[in-house]
């Protein structure tokens, strides 16, 4: 008998510790995401199915009885700005999309075959049908938005299903919107191939790396990628006004199609890179996806990025960071410590970390996050807490967002999208930029202060407490904030 | 209707009585701590949209399948990844005193290979040690379906062990 012979008993031996220290978590970015989330929901409940939906009439010249008509490819009214350089303040909202029945038909109609014939799905995987407009309107007026509405009815992410798509463009400047279908094979750590259908703004038809790091994103490359390899790319002008480019990678095919409207399609297969065996002809793909529509987006929203901001490189996540950092963070925790005691003595530093913040795969910020107990009480009886973090040069931008920024590259910020009545205010402190974040909600306060120096780090102070406590208010608050020493780090790390 | 005050204290209470558990779990599925406070932050996010419509009893078990969900989310989404899997299993640490170590490495190695789902039951299962019906409810499946996943999870684990299981003279 052998250990392997009985897997569930070396499954419990190889439990993994769970002992690691508590780290900080961000229940305001939990608060604002989940408002945002409401505030997509009430669009639609609100304003009724149809008209929120007004505006949204895809193209589609589909026939469901009989033959194809011939499709068409306006160019539409166009933009008095170039839309690579535009973008969306955020993702879509997830509101009732007329499109969506006759887009998956035709997107099943035009790669199914393809799917099937390569290996890529069994022929049964396509057989599934849409819940009724009913069933969707009764998910919806539980809250749902209408792609949650699907997911909670067990439509989503089935082989060939477009689901929505959002990316940021210049580190989360703008957002990219769209759509996007993959193989709908959940067990797989890796789709086999995906098609991705792009809106107008924020991506450009020039080949180039793709994915989020440059900014207009390239819609496809003409560079090696899958393999070690540049791939045989070509580019093909129809006469109809669409352009046809495709990548031969050898193990993986790529391909894309910018309409006159200034939409997108590409599509992506991995045939053999990693031995699966599956072939697929390059005439084969661009066939497929030339039957595809020309799909048309509310584009309302897209605005020119009149001045890309100059982002600071972030940090690569690393795993032996926080260890490498964590003398210095409980140096900075201990100076912090000081000053605060020194105005409120008795102060208790309740727990430190040196945190990395970001998405996953993407560039992270690297913070010394610390809560302290102050030797205040508030009218509700509790003691005040406040949370200070350091934020070290890179990934971010000082001072609040412009109107028509989204609000990733900032640290502070009044989101439009929750429901609360805060008040965000930029002033200046001894020469140092100076943000600040106030709600109120009946008699709790609640305080963000965000000093930026110009060295690169920033200290962002935050608190909350019920009614009024002497020589704790706000300009108390941002009065501290600004005494606070800068944290220990290697300033030579750092400039790069 | 509680305000929102009501609700965000209500909130920040449940979140600070279950936020270490939520978080272990995260951390079992995914391995990873930092994907795993990533993980918690959006089902914490994803349950506080909706938190004016849950049940307060049944609060825990809805916010740990929306971890659940989120992980495989995560999976999904690394289709953006493009690096090579390993077909080969990292070699154990030649002449490790500790048999535990070596376990613990060929089992974790060969979990990572396994695909999500079959990879949540699992952990789920044994980490966790979570009943049949817990675990489906938890991943949002049949308790059928929690025996099939098991059952082909371990039969998969079986082979990637007994390709690495160094052989005894």
């Amino acid at each position: 008998m052998h250990q392997h012979d009985d897997p569930a008993t070396m499954l419990r031996r190889a439990r993994p510790d769970t002992d690691a220290e508590d780290a900080p978590l961000d229940l305001d970015a939990v608060f604002k995401a989940g408002y945002r989330a409401r505030r997509r929901s009430r669009a639609l409940v609100g304003g009724g199915a149809t008209a929120a939906v007004a505006g949204l009439a895809a193209v589609l010249v589909l026939s469901l009885g009989g033959a194809p008509a011939p499709q068409e490819y306006p160019a539409g009214d166009g933009f008095d700005f170039d839309p690579a350089t535009a973008g969306y303040s955020g993702p879509a909202p997830d509101v009732w999309d007329q499109r969506q029945p006759a887009l998956d038909e035709s997107l099943r109609d035009a790669f199914g075959g393809l799917a099937v014939d390569s290996g890529f799905l069994d022929e049964g995987r396509l057989d599934y049908d849409r819940p009724s407009d009913d069933e969707i309107r009764a998910a919806m007026d539980e809250g749902a938005g209408y792609y949650s509405a699907l997911s909670e009815l067990g439509y989503h992410d089935l082989p060939l299903q477009f689901g929505p798509w959002n990316d940021t463009g210049n580190s989360g400047q703008v957002y990219l919107r769209g759509l996007i279908a993959r193989d709908g094979d959940e067990e797989a750590e890796q789709t086999s191939f995906t098609v991705n259908a792009l809106a107008p703004g924020g991506w450009t038809a020039e080949p180039g790396p793709t994915g989020d790091v440059a900014f207009p994103q390239h819609l496809i490359s003409d560079e090696a990628s899958w393999t070690g390899d540049a791939p045989e790319f070509t580019t093909e002008e129809l006469d109809d006004g669409r352009t046809l480019m495709t990548a031969d990678h050898g193990c993986a095919l790529e391909a894309a199609v910018v309409y006159p409207n200034g939409s997108a399609l590409r599509s992506s297969w991995d045939l053999d890179c990693e031995g699966q065996g599956r072939e697929m002809a390059v005439e084969d793909l661009r066939d497929a996806m030339l039957a595809m529509p020309q799909i048309e987006y509310d584009t309302s929203e897209l605005v020119p990025v009149d001045e890309l901001l100059d982002i600071p490189a972030g940090w690569p996540y690393d795993e032996a960071w926080p260890g490498a950092a964590r003398d210095d963070m409980q140096a900075s925790m201990d100076a912090i410590a000081e000053v605060l005691d020194a105005a409120y003595p008795g102060v208790e530093l309740r727990s430190a970390d040196a945190v990395q913040r970001g998405i996953m795969s993407g560039p992270v910020r690297r913070d010394y996050d610390g809560t302290f107990a102050l030797p205040l009480a508030d009218d509700a009886g509790y003691a005040v807490t406040a949370n200070v973090v350091y934020t070290l040069p890179g990934g971010w931008l000082p001072g609040l967002p412009p109107p028509t920024t989204g609000s990733d590259p900032y640290l502070l910020s009044c989101d439009d999208g929750d429901d609360k009545d805060d008040i965000c205010e930029e002033t200046e402190v001894d020469g140092r930029t100076v943000a600040t974040r106030v709600f109120d909600i009946g008699d709790s306060h609640s305080y963000w202060v965000a000093v930026f120096d110009p060295d690169g780090w920033a200290v962002t102070f935050s608190t909350n407490f019920e009614g009024e406590i002497d020589g704790y208010g706000l300009e108390d608050v941002i009065e501290l904030a600004a005494a606070l020493p800068a944290p220990v780090y290697d300033p030579a790390e750092y400039d790069r | 209707m509680k305000s929102k005050e009501q609700q965000e204290a209500e909130f920040r209470s449940f979140t600070q009585a279950h936020r270490g558990t939520l978080r272990r779990q995260a951390y079992l599925l995914s391995g990873d701590w930092f994907e795993a406070d990533d993980i918690v932050q959006k089902a914490l996010a994803k349950a506080f949209s909706v938190w004016r419509r849950v049940d307060p009893v049944g609060a825990p078990a809805y916010v740990r399948r929306i971890v659940v969900n989120t992980y495989l989310s995560h999976r999904r989404l690394a289709w953006v990844r493009r690096e090579r899997t390993d077909d080969d299993l990292p070699d154990r640490p030649a002449g490790h005193p500790q048999e535990d170590v070596d376990v613990k490495l060929a089992v974790v190695a060969a979990l990572d290979r396994l695909p999500a789902r079959q990879r949540a039951t699992l952990v789920l299962r044994y980490w966790e040690d979570l009943s049949v019906e817990d675990t489906a409810a938890a991943m949002g499946c049949t308790a059928g379906t929690v025996k099939s996943q098991c059952a082909k999870g371990l039969a998969k684990m079986r082979g990637l062990l007994a390709e690495s299981e160094p052989v005894r003279a």
